[in-house]
């Protein structure tokens, strides 16, 4: 190689950087695609298969502050309540972690009760029917 | 005269401009906040597939 | 239940008393008793009719607005006897009836023998249904007994006044025996032989519930006239069922609960009493129990060789749902023992035999851990603890053994030598306490050269070389947050690196973030680059990352900044390395250079490198050399011959592209230009 470099040779090159830019990042959406946020997403959705018989038959009940409640043990098979309690409050611990985070990815810390009731509103909202959701007085009612 | 009156509105202005500098208004963006929590919503209870699947 | 059985009894017997007292002599008569108080109950109005139609036969009617025992309280209890035999020897009540208005109706069987002192009740709820008393006097000396037959536990149930907080009995099927011997007011003895079938109940949310529980119990009191107390024992088998009581859930299989005493004066003494639960092991405990007041005086515990594994899945990790526990598996033996006195915890003993802790997220696992560890209130002891190996976030541990002391609630650990791969982890002056806030300790120590080539091994990363050495300063956890106060110190790639302000948040939480400023000197680039195959640079680098914050170990926030050592070495960059930088710049450059004469040269000189991010919300503003921002910016600078300059022009890369380039161009190792 240093064969080839008989002449001395100045050289300077300019590369031109031509990196995708990200475009559409718009000012006006919230910031929700952090790794912390969609660790959380994920494990909620895993999850989500197993909650879903439950929201089904009634026993677990959207609450208005954005977190899950047991409504009706009853609904729940004896050996499966333990699995029930497990399960909310696992959702509720990555919900609350949801909303912290998201109000830090956006760096407005003070935001999360905000977030909690914005999501509160919109899971229920969400809800397929037949769900079972907290109102304004703390009372259950079907979707 | 019409100096004077617009000194005053000026007066008027600027403090309308000090005290709205005295409140510290964090603007939460409520609209972006719901439209994120759908996104999120939709991802973790999977509806968009259902959405497909029934299309 | 015993309330509800008591409450029968009262009401027949009451009924028994004033029969007696009334046959004799009269033929027809009403009572009223305004008032009956007892210990137990009080009944409230009662009215007796007695009609004697002819001889022999009459009618007795007895009614009672009110019944209260302790709680409970029935009103408009009827007992009435159509057919009403009675004469000298005898009275006999052959079709009567006893109605609550309601609640129940049913029929009942009176007979009773005046020259024996004989009683008889039957009481037949339904047709399989069948509770036989009767009741023999011999002198001063009597004896009951009831025969149950087929009860139907959830009849009497229904008789009693809904109460939403109480567990509802649904279903329930009693047998077998209960014998009371007394002489004259007083109880001598009794014996209790029953058990209990298809048993179901539940509270109205479902959090306290039982199914198709099926139990035996034996029980005998005698009264001792020489201690004067009452001697107990009583024999509980949890034949079949399941119950969940909020959180817990356990199922029926023989479990069998042994309790003896002796009740004296309100003093209950628990003695050589035992649980033995079906897979896990036997509980033994006594005790001293002050039925009004403090309900434990005494009391002490003591278990051997409980297989943890099912003490903690059925019985701790319930309780531990929302702790970093919840998600470990335990198993081993241990033993305990502890000791309460007036509800307050004295003494514990814990000692673990080959118990292993496995996380179920592979965060971290302990091998083989052996350990004696004893605490007394008010008083220092010291726990030995030992374990054979484990890991802690993929990092392998070797064999410990900590000489812990503890009182009361703080521990200390003067040092610990942890061995880790191939270097030593030296602890020192560990504290941790707990208070209301939850656990929190410190410590500081060092860490004796790790090779980096086993630790990255370990961590199943890029493979590096060189040693990594730590002082680590004061080190603190507040039951959220570990927080280093100080520097940490590394040296790796041949400089030095100096870790400041470092705070983990949330450590063992969902999403743990951590914050640090870092700052590198005089790294090897040589080095460096032959690790990460990026194409050999030789030189020496620093690098400054201020403000970096890690969530999930994924950083979202950093000012970066790499740029050229100070001092003199050499300086050249090969030209697979210039390839690698544009090929982060995308195809087109990297294309520019294989059609340009530079593929002749393999290496080039350069005077300065630098590089700078800035990361916010997924987005790198990037810059170079250049403390000013314009519009293009110098990554490498040239100098001497040949030499080249890098520049770049496009200032915000989203993070996750930037990171997925430099994934392509490491992963292809040796790249060739042609």
């Amino acid at each position: 190689m240093t064969n080839r470099l008989k002449h001395y040779v100045l050289l300077s090159l300019f590369i031109v950087f031509a990196l995708v830019p990200l475009t559409g990042l718009a000012q006006a959406n919230l910031e929700i695609n952090t790794p912390a946020i969609t660790s959380i997403k994920q494990s909620m959705q895993t999850r989500h298969s197993q909650l879903v018989e439950f929201y089904n038959s009634g026993a677990v009940g959207l609450t208005k502050d954005g977190m899950i409640a047991i409504r009706d043990a009853n609904a729940v098979p004896l050996a499966k309540r333990q699995l029930v309690n497990t399960l909310v409050s696992a959702e509720n611990q990555d919900r609350n972690a949801l909303y912290r985070e998201i109000a830090r990815a956006n760096n407005h810390p003070e935001w999360e009760p905000k977030i909690r009731s914005t999501f509160g509103q919109r899971w229920i909202n969400m809800a397929r029917p037949g769900w079972w959701y907290q109102k304004n007085g703390n009372a259950w009612a079907q979707k | 005269m019409k100096k004077h009156a617009s000194y005053v509105s000026f007066l008027v202005i600027l403090t309308m401009f000090l005290s709205a500098c005295v409140t510290i208004n964090i603007y939460f963006p409520a609209a972006a906040a719901e439209k994120a929590a759908d996104k999120i919503i939709e991802e973790v209870w999977q509806l968009e597939d259902e959405k497909n699947e029934g299309e | 239940m015993g309330n509800r059985l008591i409450a029968v009894f009262l009401l027949v017997s009451m009924a028994y008393l004033l029969i007696i007292s009334a046959s004799a002599a009269y033929p027809r008569f009403a009572l009223v008793f305004d008032d009956i108080k007892g210990p137990f109950f009080a009944a409230k109005s009662i009215q007796v009719q007695f009609n004697d139609s002819n001889s022999g036969t009459a009618q007795l009617n007895i009614e009672i607005a009110e019944i209260n025992v302790q709680n409970y309280t029935w009103k408009n209890i009827r007992l009435s006897c159509n057919t009403f035999q009675y004469d000298q020897n005898e009275i006999l009540c052959k079709d009567g009836s006893i109605t609550v208005p309601g609640l129940f109706s049913f029929p009942i069987f009176l007979h009773f023998l005046f020259d024996s002192s004989f009683l008889r009740i039957n009481l037949k709820p339904s047709k399989s249904e069948s509770w036989h008393f009767t009741l023999k006097r011999d002198r001063n000396a009597w004896l009951g007994a009831l025969a149950i037959n087929n009860g139907q536990l959830n009849t009497i149930a229904g008789w009693l006044p809904n109460n939403e907080q109480l567990l509802k009995l649904s279903s329930g099927k009693i047998n077998g025996a209960v014998q009371l011997v007394g002489v004259d007011s007083d109880l001598k003895a009794v014996t209790i032989d029953l058990s209990i079938g298809a048993l179901a109940f539940a509270d109205q949310a479902g959090l306290h519930a039982g199914e198709n529980i099926a139990l035996v119990l034996k029980s005998d009191f005698e009264y001792s006239e020489q201690h004067n107390h009452w001697q107990w024992q009583s024999e509980l088998y949890w034949q079949a069922g399941e119950v969940f009581w909020q959180p817990v859930y356990l199922s029926g299989n023989n479990h069998h609960l042994s309790v003896h005493g002796v009740v004296d004066n309100g003093v209950i003494h628990l003695l050589d009493s035992s649980l033995m639960f079906a897979g896990m092991g036997t509980f033994n405990f006594s005790g001293i129990l002050n039925i009004s007041g403090n309900p434990l005086n005494v009391f002490k515990l003591e278990a051997e060789d409980i297989e943890l594994s099912a003490l903690f899945d059925q019985i701790l990790k319930p309780f531990l749902r929302d702790t970093s526990l919840a998600e470990v598996g335990v198993d081993g033996l241990i033993d305990f023992d502890l000791s309460l006195k007036n509800g307050v915890l004295q003494s514990i003993r814990l000692d673990l035999e080959d118990v292993n802790v496995i996380d179920s997220r592979d965060r971290f696992a302990f091998h083989r851990i052996n350990a004696h560890i004893p605490w007394r209130i008010n008083n220092t002891t010291v726990a030995d603890i030992n374990m054979l190996n484990g890991h802690l976030l993929q990092i392998p541990l070797g064999t410990i053994r900590a000489p812990l002391e503890i009182n009361e609630f703080n521990l200390f650990l003067p040092q610990l030598a942890l061995p880790v791969l191939d270097g030593i982890l030296k602890l020192e002056d560990f504290s941790a306490t707990y208070s209301k806030k939850g656990w929190q300790w410190e410590f500081n120590g060092e860490l004796e050269p790790v090779s980096m080539a086993t630790l990255t091994e370990a961590l199943q990363i890029q493979q590096m070389h060189g040693t990594l050495s730590a002082f680590i300063p004061d080190v603190r956890y507040d039951g959220s947050n570990v927080s280093v106060n100080g520097v940490l110190q590394l040296s790796v790639f041949d400089g030095s690196v100096v870790i400041h302000n470092l705070k983990l948040i949330e450590p063992m939480g969902l999403a743990p973030h951590l914050k640090a400023d870092i700052a590198m000197r005089d790294l090897d680039l040589e080095l460096l680059t032959r690790t990460f195959s990026f194409g050999k640079v030789e030189g020496r680098v620093d690098i400054d990352v201020r403000h970096l914050e890690l969530a999930n170990w994924e950083p979202i926030h950093f000012d970066a900044r790499l740029f050229s050592s100070s001092g003199s070495y050499s300086r050249r960059i090969s030209q697979a390395a210039i390839k690698n930088i544009s090929a982060l710049g995308g195809e087109g450059a990297v294309m520019a250079i294989q059609r340009s004469f530079l593929r002749f040269f393999e290496e080039f000189r350069y005077s300065e490198i630098g590089w700078r991010c800035a990361l916010r919300l997924n987005i790198c503003y990037m810059g170079g050399i250049e403390s000013e921002p314009r519009s293009s910016y110098t990554l490498v600078n040239g100098g001497g011959i040949p030499a080249i300059t890098v520049r770049g022009y496009n200032r915000e890369v989203g993070w996750q592209e930037l990171i997925n380039r430099l994934r392509r161009v490491t992963r292809e190792n040796d790249p060739v230009i042609q």
